[in-house]
Parts: structure tokens; sequence; C-alpha cells
């Protein structure tokens, strides 16, 4: 059941990913790209089964942290709402390998299934995101991407 | 000096009077915008009482005049007639296409940041940087603890079903079965004593009641078989005297195991073990042959 739950998850994530680049403005487009990717290298550079989730995962981490300070940029400066619980979800989920490096009584499953269970709402967002992005777009003919940080356009 | 008036326009108002400035009326406006007419009427109305102006076109340029930065896009706005499409009202001015003449053009247009001159209204997210910071940590702990509380119920529920579940086990098995170790909620285990408790205390109440009926039976036998047997009056009259004292004592245990059994009731329920026949809709209903209830049984009888 665990490699068809990874491969399960592997198809949404595209088919979120593919839609967000299609339908979305550049807030989605962007948190669409940066997920495929975090979801690629972290299937490249995870450790082998044997030792996954024994330790910190410092690889893993690593790529979570990056895409967390893309998630915050993102949050800062797009003119979206979504982004945020985005960066909420997955600051939790990065806060997995927190909780593990601080308590060694952390489980691998419960490390595991912490650092990894964000990532269905957080795809479903980008989704929900995308849909409103384009619904905007339909029937005011226009959305910004970034909020604007000139006074007298506000 | 209408500088000062026109920061008082809210961006709707201001999407409106530049609609209005390329010849769309309310009706359109409102298709464009997706509220109705009179909401239009409304807004227009509101922002010419802020501008002090006389009509809604006079707003409208006053806006126009306070916002010239851009003529090239409004010039072109002004030439659409009423009659083009109005639900594609912008895409023909945002796409200027500078995209593959410069060398990043493309990374701009992908991440949104390619100079844009089409019309663009204000944005939805007006929220500071920093302010945006703070909610994104409240939401951060809002969900941290709203996930924790639920996986807390989740493990609540799970141990209070597990415990509903082993309740079912018939009382009689109950007394043999041996705890096992570690796994065991206290609630259980009083809820294992009480089922034993309650089985012993049945088969002696059952007991006693079968006593009483076999005294009196002998006793009423014994009357009998001297009247069938034509044997004199005085004859067992000693015997006849123990077994009805006997049975006497028997009836007044049998008085006993009654107020015992309502005792035991009270008990169950002073350790917390009554709600299990009352409330719990997830359980099986506990066996009924074993169970204590309310009314004693012998009351009846008695």
């Amino acid at each position: 059941m665990g490699a068809e739950r990874v491969w399960v998850f592997n198809a949404i994530l595209l088919m979120a990913a593919a839609y967000a680049l299609w339908r979305g403005g550049a807030p989605e487009r962007l948190v669409g790209v940066s997920l495929l990717l975090a979801a690629i290298s972290t299937q490249l550079l995870q450790y082998d089964m044997p030792m996954r989730f024994v330790g910190v995962e410092f690889n893993v981490l690593l790529v979570d942290l990056g895409l967390l300070g893309v998630m915050i940029a993102i949050t800062l400066t797009a003119d979206r709402f979504w982004p945020a619980w985005v960066t909420a979800l997955h600051a939790l989920g990065t806060a997995a390998h927190l909780a593990r490096a601080i308590s060694p009584d952390v489980i691998r499953l419960s490390y595991a299934v912490l650092s990894a269970v964000w990532s269905y709402p957080i795809v479903l967002l980008l989704v929900i995101g995308t849909v409103r992005h384009a619904s905007r777009i339909r029937s005011k003919g226009w959305d910004l991407d970034w909020s604007r940080q000139d006074p007298t356009l506000r | 000096m209408t500088a000062g008036r026109i920061d008082q326009l809210t961006e709707a108002q201001r999407a409106c009077l530049r609609l209005v400035l390329s010849h769309h009326n309310s009706k359109e406006i409102a298709a464009i915008v997706g509220v109705s007419p009179s909401a239009i009427d409304k807004r227009i109305e509101r922002a010419v009482q802020i501008l002090g102006v006389g009509t809604r076109f006079e707003a409208a340029r006053r806006l126009q005049e306070y916002e010239g930065g851009a003529p090239a896009a409004p010039a072109a706005t002004y030439e659409r007639l009423p009659s083009e499409p109005i639900d594609v009202p912008n895409t023909p001015f945002s796409a200027p296409d500078d995209g593959p003449t410069e060398p990043w053009g493309l990374v701009h247009r992908f991440i949104g940041t390619a100079p844009n001159g089409g019309f663009e209204g204000a944005a939805r997210n007006r929220l500071s940087k920093g302010s945006r910071l703070i909610r994104l940590i409240g939401l951060t702990v809002m969900i941290a603890i709203a996930s924790m509380a639920v996986v807390n119920m989740a493990m609540t529920l799970t141990s209070l079903f597990r415990v509903n579940r082993t309740a079912v086990a018939p009382a009689n098995r109950a007394a043999i079965a041996v705890p096992i170790a570690g796994n065991i909620s206290m609630l259980k285990q009083r809820r294992q004593a009480a089922d034993t408790v309650t089985a012993d205390f049945l088969k002696a109440e059952a007991a006693v009641d079968q006593a009483a009926l076999l005294a009196a039976s002998c006793v009423s036998t014994l009357l009998q078989q001297r009247i069938a047997a034509n044997l004199p009056v005085g004859t067992g009259v000693d015997a006849l005297q123990l077994i009805s004292e006997a049975q006497m004592d028997i009836v007044n245990a049998r008085q006993r195991f009654i107020a015992a059994h309502r005792a035991l009731v009270t008990v169950r329920r002073d350790i917390g073990l009554g709600q299990f026949y009352g409330f719990g809709d997830e359980s099986e209903c506990p066996p009924n042959e074993g169970a204590l209830r309310e009314a004693p049984r012998l009351a009846a009888v008695a």
C-alpha cells in the first residue's frame, strides 16, 4: 500500500501543477513548479528505505526549507490569500524535522506522517486558488498577480 | 483641490468611473463588475457626491485627470464602441508582447513581473508585508492547535470505543479473563470487577430463591403426606417445626439478597459504570440475562 500511495500523490500533484501552469496566474504557476521540484528532489534525495526517517532527513529538510522560503516570499507579495494557508501548512510539515531533531522519542512512522500529511491540503489549496483566479479572469477580465505596493493605486 | 477628495474614492468607485469614461452604461458596467446595475448606480452616485460634481461624466473626467499618468491605454479604451463584446474587455491591451525581444522576457512573463500597460484595478490583498507575516504565524499556530485537537479527539474516541467493545463480553467470561498488561484502562478494570461480582451474586440470589421454594414445598409435602397416609396429627411435629423455622430463615436470607441487589446497583453507579447502560449509542447492548436492573427481579415474587 505504501508505494501505491506515493504514486497516487504524485499523480494528484502532477495534475494540480499542470492545471496551475495552464490556468493560474504567476503565484499559482510558481507554487505549482516549486511543489513539483520539491517532490522530485525529495524523491531523489531521501535516504534508502532501511535508513529512511530513522534520523533527521537532512536532505529532505533542506528541500523543505527551500520550498518554505519560496512560499513565504509568495505569501508576502502575491495578491492572493491562499498562499498564507499553504505556507502555514508547509511550515508545520517542516517543523516535523524540528520535532524529530529535538525529541528522539518521535518514532519513524509519526515523523514520516507528520512531514507528509500536509501535502494533500496544500495541493488542494493550489487547485482552489487556480480555480478562483480563472473565475476572476473570466468575470472581470483581469486579476493582479502581485499586490501593488504603490500607495496611490491602493 | 479635488485630489484630496479623489483619495476618498474606493477602488470599486474608481473602476466604475473608468468604465464610465469609456462610454459604458450602468448595465454594461454591472455585467463587467459582476454586481447589479442598481448597485453600480449607487456606487457612481456616491462618487459624484464625494467629488462634488454635477454628472458622472464630470466625475470620470476628474478621476482621469488625476490618474493622467497613462494616457495611452485609456485613449485606446475611448475608441471602443458600446457594441463591442464587453466580456473580453482588456485582454487586447495587456499583451504588448515585448516578451521574446528581451532576454528575460519569458521569465518575467512567467513570474508575472512583465510590464503591462493595460487597465488593472486595485489589489485584493492589500495587507502590508508585516501584517501578512503576523497572519501567517497566527495561521500556523491555529492549524497546529486545530489538527492536534482533532488527533486528540480521535485518540480519546478510540480508547472509549475500545472500552465499549470489550465491555460486551459475556459476564461469566469476565471472571476468568486475565487483564492484558498495560493496555487496560481503569474503566475497563472496574467494568470487569462489576461483571464478575454480578455473575456470582445472581447465581447466589437464584440459589436462595430456589432454596426458599424447595423449603416451602417440603413443608407442604410433609403436611399433605401425613393426611394422605392417615397418620395421627401428632406425627412428625418436631420435624415440621424445624423445617418451618429453616424455611423462615431462608425467606429472611432472601429478603437480605433483595436489599443487597438494590445496594449493588448503587455501587455500580457510584464507580461510574451506570452510564454504560444509559448512554453510549456506539456500544452493542449489554447482555440482559446477567445484568443488574433497577427493579430487583425478586421484588415481584416477594
